[in-house]
């Protein structure tokens, strides 16, 4: 078994998505998990600052993308490499569980982190068992 | 062994001719089915990587770039989550070393894991320097947007002592 290289993946050819930037893209590495009220996406996007992210939802289809500078002093050359530079995308179908309207998203250190509460018949809640007799 | 190694007249040349062989096909399939699921699994606990610089035993093992222009040298680590008290950067006599670890949130009680990409825990990663060329004192750290950029400055002697070497045609 080879060295496990924790390999960014390049996003998969983008049929519907033409790009009018030449940059590379790739997919952001996600942590999604669920809470008794919401769903919280953590998305690891280094380099991006919180106005080089777009959200954008259309219908349930909820599209993240990242954007980074892409200064780099003109007299450096590169030594070593391991990771490369680019755009961040990821897409991500919604269920019908999430209150649109309370969506939250913040940046901080290059995660960003996205509260979607879940709709008020979903949350789990608890049920009183009353004794009877 | 290969059964068309037994078929005698077929031309053996030095490329394999795939998808003849529907039993290869399937055996490789196998293979790879295998090879990603623990590639997978590997890649979760991080347990190779990162060999030679003793950080075998970390399991986040973030990446690096290293540059180089005629006055310093710049290295870029990408850390996105973590905050500057929880990153160590030391100059020792193996070089710069970055040290740090990275912790969960844990603001929230979670309660289910869907999706679960981003390593977590201990790194530690070692840039090997030529200490007669670089002016320690002058070595500047930033982190910004979840990246951390070490800018090392060169001595100015050193920066003189590239010789060019003319290249001569023989003859």
């Amino acid at each position: 078994m080879a060295e496990a290289v924790l390999e960014r993946q390049e996003a998969r050819e983008m049929e519907h998505t033409e790009r009018t930037r030449n940059r590379r893209v790739f997919t952001p590495r996600v942590d999604i998990y669920e809470t008794d009220d919401s769903v919280v996406m953590m998305v690891d996007m280094p380099g991006v600052s919180e106005e080089g992210v777009d959200i954008i939802l259309e219908k349930n289809i909820l599209t993240i993308s990242g954007y980074t500078d892409d200064s780099r002093p003109e007299n450096m050359s590169l030594a070593y490499r391991e990771y490369r530079v680019g755009d961040y995308e990821r897409t991500f179908a919604l269920s019908e569980e999430v209150d649109r309207q309370g969506i939250e998203a913040s940046m901080k250190n290059g995660v960003l982190k996205l509260v979607l509460p879940k709709a008020e018949e979903m949350k789990a809640r608890r049920i009183e068992v009353k004794a009877t007799g | 062994m290969n059964v068309s190694d037994l078929v005698p007249w077929r031309n053996r040349t030095a490329i394999r001719r795939r998808d003849n062989n529907p039993f290869q096909m399937m055996r490789r399939e196998m293979d790879r089915l295998f090879e990603d699921f623990f590639r997978d699994f590997e890649s979760s606990t991080d347990l190779t990587r990162g060999f030679d610089d003793g950080s075998w035993l970390s399991q986040f093992a973030p990446s690096m770039n290293v540059s180089e222009s005629d006055d310093a040298i710049e290295a870029t680590v990408e850390l996105p989550g973590m905050s500057e008290e929880d990153i160590d950067v030391s100059l020792s006599q193996d070089g710069l070393t970055i040290t740090g670890e990275k912790k969960e949130e844990s603001e929230d009680e979670k309660k289910n894991f869907y999706r679960r990409e981003r390593s977590y825990g201990y790194f530690r990663r070692t840039i090997p320097l030529p200490h007669e060329a670089i002016d320690e004192e002058g070595i500047e750290a930033n982190f910004d947007k979840g990246v951390l950029k070490i800018t090392i400055p060169k001595r100015e002697d050193a920066k003189q002592m590239r010789k060019r070497i003319a290249v001569k045609s023989a003859g």
